[in-house]
This record gives C-alpha cells, structure tokens and sequence, in this order.
C-alpha cells in the first residue's frame, strides 16, 4: 500500500502503479462514492454500448456514421469515468490492492465473464439478422461498416464488464470517520 | 461484499477500535488493508479472512471470538 517512488507500469492491466494508489487513497468527494450513482452510469455505458451494436441493423447513411461516431467519443469517455468511480480496483493488480479489494475484483470478473458468454450471443444474433437485412436490401456497404460497430460496442463491452460489475456491486463507500 | 449473505459475520471492530482511541485509517495501516476495508467490515459488509480477523485481534488486544461471532452480540458486551 506504500508509494514507491518509481511509478511502475503494469502492462497487462494497462495501468501504472501511481494510477491505482492515487485512485485508491483519493479523498476528494466524488458523486461516484454512492452507489446508487454509479449504478445511473452502468446503466448508461450498457445503453451506450449496446447502441453502439445495433448501429449494425441501421442503412449506412452519413447521419449514421456521425451517430456512430459520437456514440463511440461518449463510451470512451464513460469508460475511463468508470475505472475512476471503482478506484481502478478492475484493473489494479493484487499487489496494490488489499483482500478484500482483490475479492471483489475477482468476484466481478465471474460475474463479467458469464454476461459476456450471454451478450456475445446476443452479438450474433445482431449479425445474423444484419446478415438477413443485407441480403434483402443488396446493401455491401452494411458488411463493413456495421460489422465494425458490432466488434467495437463487443471490444468495449469486453473491456469495460468488469468495471461496470463492480460498479454496481460495490456498496456506497463508508467514509474515512462515519 | 461479504462471502455469504445468508451467513453473515457479526463483529465489534468498531466498538473496539473506538475504545482503543483508533482511527480508521490507523487500524488499517497498523493490520495492512484500506481503510475501506475496515469501513465495511464494520458495516458488516465484508467478513475478513482468518489472518485479517487475526490481525485486526492482536491490534485491539483481544480474542478473534471476542470480536467476531457468527451470532449478534448483545448490546454493551
């Protein structure tokens, strides 16, 4: 839990050291201590997320590119939020973190892993019924633009799961003195 | 956050630690886990392993059995 003076990068968790200790012992009120707000922001990222996905169903237009497009800023901009409001206990590796951090880590990595077994089907059935409205509309622009929406909305879903599982889970935080 | 909901873990970690004239944040560098964690384990929101329990007795000078119990202890014990 000491702050070394090196700031060591730990490149499988794509996070350095002075990140999650930062993280970890910030004080500064943050709305995110409660749980009840963080659960407004998984709510939004997994609207987001599963928008981003079903841009796949949509005629490629400009309008829907620029959609696209935006969508995509604001889940970025969500998921890096959302590290923030779990202190980057996600991503953090279990040195930096305690036992119970660890555990509740790992718990939402369960849990995280068997949504994503169920939305990766929901995934392709997307591509399936893209595939269907593409062979009715003669449409080739849909394979690649749309297929590109569905694997990123599937690439920050992948990413952000875990997050967003502890985000809910986590209970508000208690404070230094009640 | 605990291990099992449906059999939680009693404890008088706060009870304790305010006795001793502790902080949160003093127990949980003097047992080594966020201060966080002493939060919600007094809120009875996280059961400790067997080594934190033990940790957090030797810091309060008691027994582990005095400090957690898988029964509620009466009040002013």
């Amino acid at each position: 839990m000491n702050e070394k003076k090196r700031n060591r990068i730990f490149w499988l968790e794509g996070i350095t050291e002075r990140t999650v200790l930062n993280s970890l012992n910030d004080r500064t009120p943050s709305r995110f201590r409660q749980q009840a707000a963080r659960r407004r922001l998984v709510v939004t990222m997994a609207v987001l997320i599963f928008a981003l996905a079903v841009q796949i169903l949509l005629p490629t237009t400009k309008l829907q590119s620029y959609i696209e497009f935006a969508l995509l800023a604001v889940v970025i901009i969500l998921y890096f939020v959302l590290r923030k409001a779990v202190r980057h206990i996600a991503d953090a590796p279990n040195e930096l973190l305690d036992e119970r951090q660890i555990a509740v880590r790992d718990a939402a990595f369960t849990v995280a892993y068997r949504l994503l077994a169920v939305a990766f089907t929901v995934y392709v059935l997307l591509y399936v019924a893209h595939d269907v409205l593409r062979d009715l509309s003669f449409d080739s622009d849909r394979t690649a633009l749309g297929f590109m929406s569905l694997l990123i909305s599937a690439a920050m879903l992948a990413g952000s799961l875990p997050a967003m599982v502890l985000a809910w889970n986590l209970p508000s935080e208690p404070a230094v003195e009640d | 956050m605990s291990r099992s909901k449906e059999d939680p873990v009693f404890n008088r970690v706060e009870e304790l630690r305010l006795q001793q004239g502790l902080s949160r944040q003093q127990l949980a560098d003097a047992v080594g886990v966020h201060y966080q964690t002493i939060g919600y384990l007094e809120r009875g929101e996280y059961s400790p392993s067997l080594l934190l329990a033990l940790k957090i007795a030797a810091v309060l000078g008691a027994e582990v059995g005095e400090i957690f119990s898988i029964k509620p202890f009466r009040k002013g014990k």
